[in-house]
């Protein structure tokens, strides 16, 4: 199999348990090129986990992970990051104190690999301070730059967050409830700032809106007490029983 | 968080219009007039004793690079030192102690110090950074305490050929108050904009990153350990060059220079004169050397002293005495104004 | 083999030494969430009070509960002030605090009990040798190591079994809440304090029979308590009785194997261990994500 046949991601038999509690147990899911695959499932279902292991902070009892057809279970987090797999955390990450500006250039500097330069790195630092406000501009938010993070409204900072992450430009980019505690509509803009800027992108979204993960998901996958039940288009996960059950009685259909 | 590290890292954070002190020529110009005053008025001795000040300081500002921006508190950082120092005296024996060649050989060494301690440290944090760190510089210890051939044991090394400069024109003997202050000060000068040009790279932002939020750090692609051997390193390197001049300045080199205390001094220095600051290793090395020369001859109490001094400093001004007193007096002269 | 059964028992004593001043260490440290670097001057105080007491021909079995109290009065008066402002500060804060104030016990302790090393006159009732596979023992090491193993003991079982341990932890994880039952917390975190500091000073007491007193001790033991404390895995008990065992046999068989090199043998061997477990012998589980 050629690396361009290959999904963009690839989680195959993956299973983790802490101590005697099994979190996870032979999850497989794919993600194809230029899809955005939704993951759902009720609180403790395993989803962040999933990330988790994904993006390499913790290591599966069993299992693979593959980027592009590469096998990258083992590997660092950062390794992962630079080979263009991206992730948000549920809780905003960025420095506070730290302005957007710097926030975005922080991101795109380790992209580049120029994060590390101690002299001579001035045309980096222009470099990656050009990228972050050249994002910035195309998600509106160019005055803003300057300001610390601590100092902007809470649905701005999730879409710095968003931001950042895209600032590494990733091939796959997974985004851990990134709706959450915002209005529909401030939602559905920071959706629609993901799908404008992220060209090629592949997304797993997590997210407990299913109008969100509905709309805009190609495919839905549903985990439960750390099995995957079902993995389809959104219509056929609406129909499906075991993923109703799972939100029991929070009829998926009318969700939508 | 009133932590220590509070607005740390934030060198060239304030924008310059609200400053209210000089411009930057100005600056420059009343630091050296600053610098050249000791030359007029300073004997021999306390010329001597200054360049202690600005070489330990410059050990100290090193340290400020782990403490102040990294978050590592390092209490073997006078492996880095001492060892570097223990070096120079040592190759002087055998090289000559042309300034360039001793520097030279404490920059190698305090850097590959560091490189050690960077693989055993790598992967902790906090305390355990702290306990490692101390048990690598006590075993470092132990090793110079023993190794009487190479080292003189718990006697050290006295009585090191001159210092000497080579230019193009002369050889010119370092060996004076004059010579060796002014070495000092070129040593320190050089450290600090090292240093700050440190913090100011990207290299500086991801360091304080690493101190900030780990998690975020690698969830961004930055590996920890490369980040934090890189501080080490440059650490490592101001603290050789520092400690590669040290036996000069008093013809003499124990093990107390590698000892954990002497990193628990360094440690007190740095909180006193400003953690995260850099220009206040510089401060606080005066303060805590001055005490110990100055109140030591009135009286054998100047630990206690020190001890105060150091407590009060964390109590009242956890950000050092400048910061503190500029806060204290920019308080009453508001006051002041409002009345 | 009596030889080796005879240096176990020796390992063991001094073990337990460093058992006792970590447990001191520890409790605060895991209890409260503050770490205290006073805790190698409450040492060398009940060391001192030790020395003074087995020589004044006051009955010699006071000598503990006596040390105990002066350490405990002296953690009392310390944690009323400045203790109490650092307990919601760093970690580092609290290092650099308690550290300074060690400097400052310890110039004090010069300058009140002078510079020299006293020895502690042992009792006549702990005094002499037993054999042990026909190798002499001290009697008095084998009560450090029967005393010790009690008080660490009763220790644990007060932290771990009892409503009072129940309530100092609760106090940790939270402290409105213990409130709102009605218990003072303050007074708890006084009380803690004040047995962790008295702690310290019976193993100074305790100590001061093998080790004597002498400026600079208190750092010696802090320095040993806090790698064991740490190598531990930062208060838990079990993982402190592991770390003392282990600092304490590699200490005292490097010293009979490789005397040369015995403490660069046994820094190493603590070294190794945090390098291999980052965050010691008994780690807490804490969810990073």
């Amino acid at each position: 199999m050629s690396a361009n046949a290959a999904p963009a991601l690839a989680i195959e038999g993956v299973a983790k348990s802490f101590g005697g509690l099994k979190v996870l147990s032979d999850v497989s899911v794919t993600l194809g090129q230029g899809e955005c695959l939704g993951l759902i499932g009720p609180n403790g279902a395993g989803k962040t986990t999933l990330f988790n292991i994904v993006t390499g902070f913790l290591i599966p009892d069993q299992g693979r992970v593959a980027l592009a057809g590469e096998d990258i279970t083992r590997a660092k987090p950062d390794v992962r990051v630079r080979a263009g797999l991206v992730r948000t955390f549920q809780k905003s990450m960025a420095f506070p104190e730290l302005s957007v500006r710097e926030n975005l250039a922080l991101a795109a500097r380790s992209r580049s690999g120029e994060g590390y330069g101690w002299f001579g790195s001035r045309k980096a630092v222009v470099a990656a301070d050009e990228a972050a406000d050249e994002l910035l501009t195309r998600a509106q938010l160019r005055e803003r730059a300057e300001l610390p993070v601590a100092g902007l409204s809470y649905g701005e900072q999730r879409i710095v967050d968003v931001l950042v992450s895209l600032a590494m430009r990733p091939r796959v980019l997974l985004l851990d409830e990134p709706t959450a505690g915002l209005s529909r509509a401030e939602g559905e803009h920071l959706i629609e700032v993901v799908r404008t800027l992220g060209e090629d992108l592949s997304t797993i979204l997590i997210a407990h809106d299913l109008d969100i993960v509905f709309g805009v998901c190609d495919r839905v996958a549903v985990l439960d007490l750390g099995r995957l039940i079902a993995c389809d288009t959104p219509d056929a996960i609406k129909a499906h029983e075991g993923a109703q059950a799972a939100y029991l009685g929070a009829s998926l259909g009318e969700a939508a | 968080m009133s932590s220590i590290a509070d607005g740390t890292g934030r060198v060239e954070a304030r924008p310059a219009s609200e400053r209210r002190s000089l411009p930057m020529t100005a600056k420059v110009a009343l630091l050296a007039l600053a610098a050249a005053i000791p030359l007029l008025f300073a004997g021999d001795y306390q010329l001597r004793f200054l360049a202690e000040i600005l070489i330990i300081g410059t050990a100290v500002l090193s340290l400020d690079l782990l403490v102040g921006f990294g978050g590592l508190v390092s209490l073997g950082h006078a492996v880095f030192f001492g060892g570097a120092a223990y070096a120079a005296a040592i190759a002087a024996q055998t090289l000559g102690a042309d300034v360039v060649v001793m520097l030279a050989v404490g920059i190698a060494t305090g850097m590959a110090s560091a490189l050690l301690m960077g693989v055993v440290v790598m992967r902790t944090i906090a305390l355990f950074f702290l306990i490692l760190s101390l048990i690598v510089g006590q075993i470092v210890w132990e090793v110079v305490f023993h190794w009487r051939e190479v080292t003189g044991g718990a006697d050290g090394l006295r009585g090191f050929p001159v210092l000497t400069l080579h230019t193009g024109f002369a050889t010119i003997p370092l060996n004076n108050g004059v010579a060796l202050y002014l070495a000092a000060l070129v040593l320190a000068l050089a450290a600090y904009l090292a240093a700050r040009s440190f913090v100011t790279a990207p290299i500086g932002r991801a360091l304080l990153g690493t101190r900030e939020r780990q998690l975020r750090m690698s969830a961004l692609g930055y590996s920890i350990p490369r980040i934090r051997l890189m501080a080490l390193l440059a650490s490592g390197a101001i603290a050789g060059a520092a400690g590669a001049l040290y036996p000069f300045v008093n013809q003499y080199v124990g093990p107390n220079a590698v000892h954990w205390t002497m990193s628990a001094m360094m440690i007190i220095m740095l909180v006193i004169g400003g953690v995260g600051s850099l220009y206040g290793a510089f401060i606080g090395s005066a303060i805590y050397l001055g005490i110990q020369t100055y109140v030591s001859s009135y009286t054998d109490r100047w630990q206690l002293v020190v001890g105060l001094v150091f407590v009060l400093t964390v109590m009242i001004m956890p950000k050092g005495v400048v910061a503190g007193l500029k806060a204290a007096f920019g308080r009453r002269k508001d006051a002041e104004g409002r009345s | 083999m009596g030889f080796y059964a005879v240096q176990s028992l020796n390992a063991l004593s001094f073990s337990m030494l460093l058992l006792l001043t970590g447990l001191g260490l520890s409790v605060v440290l895991n209890l409260m969430n503050f770490v205290n670097l006073t805790h190698g001057s409450f040492f060398l105080l009940g060391a001192y009070v030790g020395v003074y007491w087995l020589a004044s021909g006051a009955p010699w079995w006071l000598a503990f509960p006596v040390a105990f109290v002066a350490a405990g009065l002296a953690g009392f008066l310390l944690e009323r002030f400045p203790f109490r402002q650092f307990y919601a500060r760093t970690h580092l804060m609290q290092v650099l605090l308690t550290y300074g104030l060690s400097v400052i016990f310890a110039d004090l302790m010069r300058w009140g009990f002078g510079a020299q090393i006293l020895s502690a006159e042992i009792p006549e009732a702990l005094r002499g040798v037993v054999f042990i596979m026909d190798m002499p023992f001290p009697i008095y090491r084998l009560f450090i190591i029967g005393f010790g193993a009690a008080l660490a003991f009763a220790l644990w079982f007060v932290i771990d079994r009892t409503i009072w341990g129940a309530v100092v932890r609760a106090c940790v994880t939270d402290r409105g809440f213990v409130e709102t039952l009605g218990l003072d917390t303050r007074r708890i975190f006084t009380a803690v304090l004040v047995i962790s500091a008295g702690l310290g000073g019976i193993s100074g007491a305790l100590g001061a029979g093998i080790l004597s007193a002498y400026p600079g001790l208190d750092e010696e033991v802090l320095i040993l308590a806090l790698i064991v404390v740490v190598a531990g895995g930062l208060g838990t008990f079990r993982g402190t009785v592991l770390s003392a065992l282990l600092l304490g046999f590699a200490m005292t068989f490097s010293k009979v194997w490789v005397p040369e090199f015995s403490n660069v043998v046994a820094l190493a061997v603590m070294a190794a261990l945090l390098v291999a477990l980052p965050e010691g012998l008994v780690a807490r589980k804490v969810r990073q994500v």
